[in-house]
C-alpha cells in the first residue's frame, strides 16, 4: 500500500517501574498498520493490555515509548482529535439525558448548541433511539445505553472510531442485536475501526483483521484476514469454514497462554 | 417516598396519636399532656408571640447554615480533589465533627454575646462540617469512568470541572444540605434555650409550666418545621435535577 495508513503504531511499550528489579513491562513493541476503513479486531486474554493499548490509541493513556500516527500525524498522548471512544459499561453523564449525552462530544468540541442538537438527534436517528432523546440514562436499557454510547462517539464524526469491550456487559440477545446493528451502521459509512474483545466469535463475525494477543507481556502473537464477505449475514456463524476459524483462533490463544512465562508475571 | 406508603405512614402516625392520648390522659397533663390538649395550647402560645419568636429563630438559623454551606461546600470540594488540602484540613474536619455544639456555649456566649452572632455561630458549628464530609466524599466519589469519558472526548480542565465534577456533585451537596439543616435547626433550639431567648427561650420557660401541653406544643412545632424544610429541599434538588433521587439510589 502507497498512502498512508489511517492509524499507525510504531514500537508502542508501556512498562511500570516496581520497587523491587526490573519494570513490570504490560504491553511490550506494539506494531501495527491499520488501512482506511478497516474494521480491526484486537483479542485477547483478560490482562493482555488490550484496553491499555486502545487507550494509548486514544491518547488518555501515555505510553512509555513508541508513537501514534494518525493520518501520519503524531498524537501519541493527545486525546480528543479524530478519534472517539465507546467504553465498557456506555458510561453516560447520568444527569443528562440521551440527547444530552450525544451532545456532549460536540459541546466539548465547540459546537454550537442548536448545530450539535440536530446533529446529535440525527445519530440518535441512526441507533434507533429518537423516541428516547429525552429518557435519561436510568431509564434506558443496558442495550439501549450503549446504542447512546456509539452515537456519542460517531457524533463527533471521528476519522477513527475505538470500542473497548462496548458489548462485554450485555446479555447475548442485546449483544447480537448490537453487533449486528454495528455492522449495518458501519457498512453504510464506512469508518475505520478498532474493536476490542475477549470473544472470538464477536471477532470474527465483525473484523476484518484480528490481532491475536498474548499477555505478559501484552504482544501481538498473530495477525489473521477474516475471508467472509461483506456485508455479512448473521448465518455465516453456522458455516464450517467460521468453526474452522474459531478453532484456529482458540489454539493460538491456548499458545498465547502457554507461552507466557511465569516468573514475568509478577502479581498485579 | 412512594405514594402507595402514604396510607401506611398516615396509618402508623395516627396509632401513635392515639396511644399518646391514651397514655396522656392516664397520667394527665402535668407530665405527658395528650394531643388534645396540645392542640388546644396553641392559641395560647400563638398570642405570647410564638410565630414572632418562631422567625426570628429561622432568621438566625439561616444565617449561620447560610455561612456553613458557603464555607462548607468549597473547602469539602476542595479537599476531595486535592491530596494537599486533604492532609492539611483533614485532621481538623475529624476533630470539629466530633466535637460537641452545647460544650461550645460558655466560650461562644464570651466572644459573641448571646444575639444573632452566638446563635448564627453555633449554627455554624454544628451544620458545616457535615456539609463539609458529604462534599468531600462527593468529590473523591467523582465517577472516575466519568472523568476518563471527558478526557477521551477531549475537555480541559475546566470544562471537566463544570460538565462533569460539578454535576456529579449535585446528589451529595443535597444530601449535605438536609443533614447541615437538620443539625443546624437543632443547635439553634439548644443555643436559644442556653441563653432563654425566642423560640428555644420559650421552650425552656415551658418547662417551669405546670401543664406540659405548651412545651409539646413547642416541640411538635419545631419537629414540623424542620420535616417541611427538609422536604422542601429535597423536592428542590429533584425539581433542579431530576436524575438526583435515581442517582441516589443507584449508587
Amino acid at each position: 500500500m502507497s498512502n498512508t495508513p489511517k492509524l499507525e503504531l510504531r514500537e508502542v511499550s508501556k512498562s511500570f517501574p516496581r520497587a523491587s528489579g526490573a519494570p513490570l513491562t504490560v504491553l511490550d513493541r506494539i506494531a501495527l498498520s491499520v488501512p482506511d476503513q478497516e474494521f480491526l479486531v484486537i483479542l485477547g486474554p483478560s490482562g493482555c493490555g488490550k484496553s491499555t493499548l486502545l487507550k494509548i490509541i486514544d491518547g488518555t493513556e501515555p505510553c512509555t515509548t513508541g508513537t501514534v500516527l494518525l493520518d501520519g500525524a503524531d498524537v501519541t498522548g493527545r486525546p480528543g482529535t479524530g478519534r472517539a471512544m465507546v467504553f465498557q459499561g456506555a458510561d453516560l453523564l447520568p444527569w443528562q439525558t440521551a440527547l444530552g449525552n450525544v451532545m456532549f462530544g460536540l459541546i466539548l468540541r465547540g459546537v454550537p448548541k442548536a448545530e450539535a442538537r440536530e446533529r446529535a438527534m440525527r445519530y440518535l436517528e441512526m441507533v434507533g433511539l429518537t423516541a428516547f432523546a429525552d429518557s435519561y440514562p436510568h431509564q434506558l436499557s443496558g442495550g439501549m445505553q450503549q446504542r447512546v454510547g456509539i452515537a456519542r462517539a460517531l457524533a463527533v464524526e471521528p476519522e477513527l472510531l475505538l470500542m473497548d469491550e462496548p458489548f462485554g456487559a450485555l446479555d447475548v440477545q442485546t449483544r447480537d442485536l448490537l453487533q449486528e446493528e454495528l455492522l449495518r451502521i458501519w457498512e453504510r459509512d464506512r469508518k475505520t475501526v478498532v474493536f476490542i474483545t475477549h470473544s472470538i466469535e464477536e471477532a470474527i463475525y465483525l473484523g476484518d483483521r484480528i490481532v491475536v494477543m498474548g499477555a505478559r507481556p501484552g504482544r501481538i502473537e498473530t495477525v489473521l484476514q477474516v475471508p467472509f464477505p461483506r456485508p455479512r449475514r448473521e448465518s455465516i456463524r453456522d458455516e464450517p469454514e467460521f468453526r474452522a476459524l474459531r478453532r484456529q483462533i482458540w489454539d493460538q490463544l491456548k499458545v498465547g497462554a502457554q507461552a507466557a512465562p511465569d516468573l514475568a508475571g509478577a502479581p498485579a | 417516598m412512594r405514594r402507595d406508603m402514604l396510607p401506611w405512614n398516615l396509618l402508623g402516625i395516627v396509632v401513635a396519636l392515639g396511644a399518646w392520648e391514651i397514655g396522656g390522659r392516664m397520667l394527665g397533663d402535668g407530665l405527658l399532656a395528650p394531643p388534645s390538649s396540645v392542640l388546644a395550647a396553641f392559641p395560647a402560645l400563638l398570642r405570647d408571640g410564638m410565630a414572632e419568636a418562631l422567625g426570628t429563630a429561622m432568621l438566625q438559623m439561616l444565617v449561620g447554615y447560610a455561612c456553613a454551606l458557603l464555607v462548607g461546600i468549597p473547602l469539602g470540594v476542595l479537599m476531595g480533589r486535592s491530596r494537599m488540602a486533604d492532609r492539611l484540613l483533614h485532621p481538623w474536619l475529624s476533630m470539629l465533627l466530633v466535637t460537641s455544639t452545647a460544650a461550645l456555649v460558655p466560650l461562644f456566649i464570651l466572644i459573641f454575646g448571646t444575639g444573632m452572632a452566638f446563635c448564627g455561630a453555633l449554627v455554624f458549628m454544628a451544620s458545616a462540617f457535615y456539609i463539609m464530609l458529604t462534599a468531600y466524599q462527593g468529590a473523591r466519589g467523582i465517577d472516575r469512568r466519568l472523568m476518563a469519558v471527558a478526557r477521551s472526548f477531549g475537555a480541559t480542565r475546566m470544562q471537566a470541572f463544570r460538565m462533569v465534577l460539578l454535576p456529579g456533585l449535585f446528589p451529595y451537596l443535597v444530601t449535605g444540605a438536609r443533614v447541615g439543616l437538620v443539625h443546624a435547626i437543632r443547635a439553634m433550639v439548644m443555643a436559644q434555650m442556653f441563653v432563654m431567648v425566642g423560640f428555644g427561650g420559650l421552650i425552656a420557660q415551658s418547662g417551669f409550666d405546670a401543664s406540659t401541653a405548651g412545651l409539646l406544643a413547642l416541640l411538635v412545632t419545631i419537629m414540623l418545621v424542620s420535616l417541611a424544610l427538609n422536604r422542601a429541599l429535597d423536592a428542590t434538588g429533584h425539581r433542579l435535577a431530576p436524575w438526583y433521587r435515581a442517582s441516589k439510589a443507584g449508587h
